[in-house]
């Protein structure tokens, strides 16, 4: 236990000695928290454009729901305007709602609202959420009155005036959260697959400044050396977790919610499936030239296939099935359902997933290490 | 004591044979030189030594002890001045021995004042506090030397510890091997350098292609190659010497005469030195200059394997 702590307490040392070290830990914290501030900086209201084709009630409703918000503006357009001002970016988004919305609701089976966007994904999967939640509503009322009009329009009011705004405030939370942290927490992921790979790869550099070869001519168990870096992996990992959570947070002036922690969790187990997966880069790689190509060509590409990056579904089908493959995937899936309002019994399966890969990538770590005979022989 | 025993040991990597049934044994308080050239498994066998890798065949023993079952034991006896230096770049001189001596065990004052001894020995006290990063190589060195010998090992290794750095520093490393050795500890001292290893090892084990050649005190190594001794007399005339004389001299088994240079061998254990200087001053010629060729370990190297040691 001694040696644990004593070969731990020298890594620490030995990383922060080295500036480089520190450049990546701030940076893979400062990148995506600027890439934050700069895409939903200032008033943090989204122009919405509308354009409402149905005139209903449901649909006035809806535009009114919208600006009771706060969170959007909207402006009223015509429908040869839309492309214009958004593409001006007058408007950050605009939403088409269609004819006969409120009639094909009443009858069971709602219309998607169109939204036109170009900021990319991240203004209209906010908008989307939101839209989607309440028009789940009506859908779920319209069924519970069985297309009876009076009964829809009397359930509608209680649920139009029931206590129900405490819940949508925390909904809208979260929505804003959505928006605003998927991709900056992508980019996150990336630097932190560079910052434990940066941890593991101590290994090699060991090797390479022959520090190694003095460790292991000391009475020290080499499996102790091997825990010992896991160890101070995760810790630092944990660090940058918490870090950029706090920031994220503090940046966009929410609270620290029971969401929070659960991405909290949820980029710990992907940050222990990383320090697996740079485990086992380190045990094939013969030396650092080596595993840091090696690193960079598994990293980067994994990270856009597994939509660290931009959202899945821009991509092609079959990159997309590939993507099952990759556990950043997993981690930014469950991130997005836990900002949609899931809880963890919604992302317990991406959980276990992550953790899956991690113990697959340690084992075939470990393997590498003992089929290439003693430890000492890897010196 | 027998410090190390190797018996009969073969170490293979891959189809290269780097040990090739090596025996060696080394007695407590020696200052024990390998020598031979880059690749002759002078490595291999000290890395056998400290446990850092397996062999395929022959037993090992340290302190007595067998490696393959009392490696922790051994290790912690054992300190090793790698061929390259082996220190952390960015750590300073006092954290790097304090965290290699810190791994045997020795904690608090215990470990503190180790450490300043070991930096004091090696003469680096006054750049404890630096980072030897901006160290010459010398100064690595040396800081290299401190980190093995912090925690007092009964025996300690060093590979190839001057390779590479200058006159003075070389000196002073020599000297510390000295000094190591006084202070009680064994040495086992590699090197390609045949100078070094003649001037502080009492025993010397000549290795080539993973074969001890060669075994024992520079003087017995030096005499299996020629039982005879040379002596060269120079004089400014030659006049008035006969070859004939000289060859009644007792043990002078050959005269040669060329310009002003007379060279004499004689049969190694018979001493004459006095009966040829006599000659010479009987027949009032004055010597100039002379000069008695003693074989080194190059010359028996070269002898044995044909070819130089630096080759």
């Amino acid at each position: 236990m001694r040696e644990l702590f004593l070969v731990m307490k020298n890594t620490v040392k030995l990383f922060f000695r080295r500036k480089g070290n520190i450049i990546l830990l701030i940076s893979g914290i400062i990148i995506p928290l600027f890439f934050l501030l700069f895409t939903y900086g200032g008033s943090g209201q989204l122009r919405i454009g509308v354009v409402n084709r149905d005139k209903s009630q449901i649909s006035t409703d809806l535009i009114n729901s919208l600006e009771k918000t706060d969170k959007f503006k909207v402006v009223f357009l015509k429908e040869n305007e839309i492309n214009d001002k958004v593409s001006k970016g007058e408007v950050d988004s605009a939403i088409v709602i269609p004819q006969r919305f409120e009639e094909e609701i009443l009858k069971g089976n709602p219309k998607d609202v169109e939204i036109v966007s170009i900021k990319g994904e991240e203004t209209s999967l906010f908008l989307k959420s939101y839209l989607d939640r309440k028009i789940n509503v009506l859908y779920n009322l319209s069924k519970a009155s069985e297309g009876n009009k009076e009964n829809f329009y009397k359930m509608y009011d209680l649920y139009k005036n029931s206590p129900f705004s405490l819940k949508t405030y925390i909904v809208e939370d979260i929505g804003k959260m959505a928006v605003a942290t998927t991709r900056s927490l992508g980019f996150f992921i990336m630097f932190l697959m560079f910052s434990t790979f940066n941890i593991s790869n101590f290994i090699l550099v060991e090797k390479r400044d022959k520090t190694f070869y003095r460790i292991f001519a000391s009475p020290l168990k080499p499996r102790t050396y091997l825990v010992s870096n896991f160890f101070v992996n995760l810790i630092l990992a944990v660090f940058q977790i918490a870090l950029i959570l706090v920031l994220v947070t503090f940046i966009l002036n929410l609270r620290l919610t029971k969401a929070t922690f659960d991405v909290f969790l949820i980029l710990v187990s992907f940050g222990i499936t990383s320090i697996g997966l740079s485990s086992m880069i380190v045990a094939f790689s013969p030396s650092t030239s080596y595993s840091n190509t090696l690193s960079t060509l598994i990293i980067t590409p994994t990270c856009m296939l597994g939509g660290a990056f931009w959202p899945l579904y821009l991509m092609p089908e079959a990159l997309q099935k590939l993507s099952d493959f990759i556990p950043q995937k997993w981690a930014i899936d469950a991130i997005e359902k836990i900002q949609m309002g899931g809880s963890l019994s919604d992302v317990y399966m991406n959980i276990i997933i992550l953790l899956a890969f991690a113990l697959t990538f340690i084992l075939l770590g470990i393997y590498k290490i003992k089929t290439s005979g003693k430890m000492g022989d890897f010196i | 004591m027998k410090i190390v025993k190797m018996k009969e040991v073969i170490k293979r990597f891959g189809d290269v044979i780097a040990l090739d049934n090596v025996n060696l044994e080394i007695e407590e308080g020696e200052i024990y030189g390998l020598l031979g050239p880059n690749g002759a498994g002078k490595t291999t066998a000290i890395s056998i030594i400290c446990g850092l890798i397996s062999f395929d065949r022959g037993e090992v023993y340290v302190f007595d002890k067998d490696i393959r079952k009392d490696a922790e034991f051994i290790k912690k006896n054992i300190g090793i001045v790698p061929q390259d230096v082996a220190i952390y770049g960015d750590l300073t001189a006092y954290e790097n021995v304090k965290f290699f001596a810190s791994l045997y065990g020795l904690k608090g004052k215990e470990l503190k004042e180790s450490v300043e001894m070991s930096l004091e020995f090696v003469g680096l006290s006054d750049k404890a506090k630096e980072v030897p990063n901006k160290f010459s190589g010398g100064m690595k060195r040396r800081l290299n030397i401190a980190c093995a010998i912090a925690h007092r090992p009964k025996l300690i290794i060093m590979d190839e510890p001057t390779v590479g750095i200058d006159p003075q520093s070389r000196n002073h490393i020599l000297e510390s091997v000295k000094k190591l050795n006084e202070m009680g500890s064994t040495i086992i001292y590699t090197s390609h350098y045949m100078e070094e290893v003649e001037a502080i090892c009492t025993r010397i084990s000549i290795m080539d292609h993973g074969k001890v050649i060669a075994e024992g005190t520079k003087e017995e190594l030096t005499s299996m190659v020629t039982d005879v001794n040379t002596v060269y007399i120079e004089i400014g005339s030659i006049d008035g010497i006969k070859e004939e004389e000289l060859k009644g001299i007792k043990g002078v088994k050959a005269v040669e005469i060329r310009d002003s240079t007379i060279k004499i061998t004689s049969l190694k254990d018979v001493s004459n030195f006095d009966d040829i200087i006599h000659y010479f001053i009987s027949k009032n010629i004055p010597i100039r200059n002379l000069r008695n060729e003693i074989p080194d370990l190059e010359t028996v190297f070269l002898t044995l394997t044909g070819r130089k040691l630096r080759d």
